[in-house]
């Protein structure tokens, strides 16, 4: 389990839909936390106040596990399909 | 008052309005499958026919590139992270690595991948359909006796071509799905076969008494 709550278990149980969901969801959170700091920083908000100190380590967190589960999405795509075929087969 | 027919009407009620809702999740959601199975577990998972690499990787490129375009965090570009091409090298790297067939390729091309990564997937089908046809046209021309003629078999060669050539059908490639490139294939191979009989009949066609010309043969074929 990752900081943000977001685990590989789906990666590695074959899950390609509940593994590509959480790869959007995490996408998006990264497009908010981008926003927000954007809009913070234009509205003139200090580089050291609290909230955005807590904004940019919110976006590396985001981004680093958004980048390990991007590949580990497209690595997995082999073993998505091989899932798919076992669970149809049953 | 409720009896056990007014239990039994409001019970029929709430089985409707669950199978309408999920015919309508079923329509508006049709490439979100995932969202809707993650959020309604209790329900069967839509599935859109079978899973392959390549449509896997087109979901994922394409509702990627939705969830980009739908957010102004993104409208920006400040990290390559975050980029499309970033998406791409990732998700077609190992999908291009896997893919092996021209139908699967073709799905992927069609999802809108960009110049760059179009023309790595083009190549790929090149090379797949060049090896797919050179195998027909090795197996054609020994079916119909041309493969290795030298002067001194070229007239049973010829001969043999001849006969042949009456049940000779074409290769349908009914392994390629995709039209286009199953017509490319068949197109191909009969101009492969010209060209080898043509080096054939330049060769050894007077002293194997050949009966058709190269052209006459384009003809014949076509």
């Amino acid at each position: 389990m990752d900081n943000l709550g977001f685990s590989n278990d789906d990666a590695l149980d074959g899950d390609e839909g509940a593994a590509r969901y959480k790869l959007l969801s995490l996408y998006a959170v990264c497009g908010v936390l981008l926003f927000y700091r954007r809009q913070l920083g234009a509205a003139g908000a200090e580089e050291e106040s609290g909230l955005v100190a807590a904004i940019d380590e919110c976006l590396v967190k985001a981004r680093d596990t958004y980048k390990e589960s991007l590949q580990a999405h497209g690595e997995s795509l082999k073993h998505y399909v091989a899932a798919s075929e076992k669970s149809q087969s049953r | 008052m409720s009896g056990p027919g007014q239990e039994e009407k409001r019970s029929a009620r709430r089985n409707t309005a669950f199978r309408v809702a999920r015919f309508e999740l079923r329509i508006a959601l049709p490439r979100r499958s995932c969202v809707w199975a993650c959020a309604n577990p209790q329900l069967t998972p839509l599935r859109l026919g079978s899973d392959t690499i390549a449509s896997l990787a087109v979901a994922a490129i394409t509702e990627l590139k939705e969830t980009r375009d739908a957010s102004p965090g993104f409208a920006t570009e400040v990290d390559d992270a975050f980029s499309h091409d970033t998406v791409l090298s990732a998700i077609l790297n190992p999908a291009l690595q896997l893919v092996n067939t021209v139908d699967e390729l073709t799905v992927l091309k069609g999802g809108s991948v960009g110049e760059k990564w179009d023309k790595a997937i083009e190549d790929k089908i090149e090379r797949l359909l060049s090896a797919a046809i050179e195998v027909q046209v090795g197996a054609i021309l020994e079916s119909l006796g041309i493969k290795d003629v030298d002067a001194g078999n070229a007239r049973g060669a010829f001969e043999t071509f001849n006969a042949k050539m009456v049940d000779f059908a074409a290769p349908t490639f009914d392994e390629i799905n995709q039209t286009k490139a199953r017509m490319t294939a068949r197109r191909r191979v009969l101009e492969r076969i010209v060209e080898e009989y043509g080096r054939v009949w330049s060769e050894f066609g007077e002293a194997g008494k050949a009966v058709h010309s190269p052209d006459a043969l384009r003809q014949i074929l076509n």
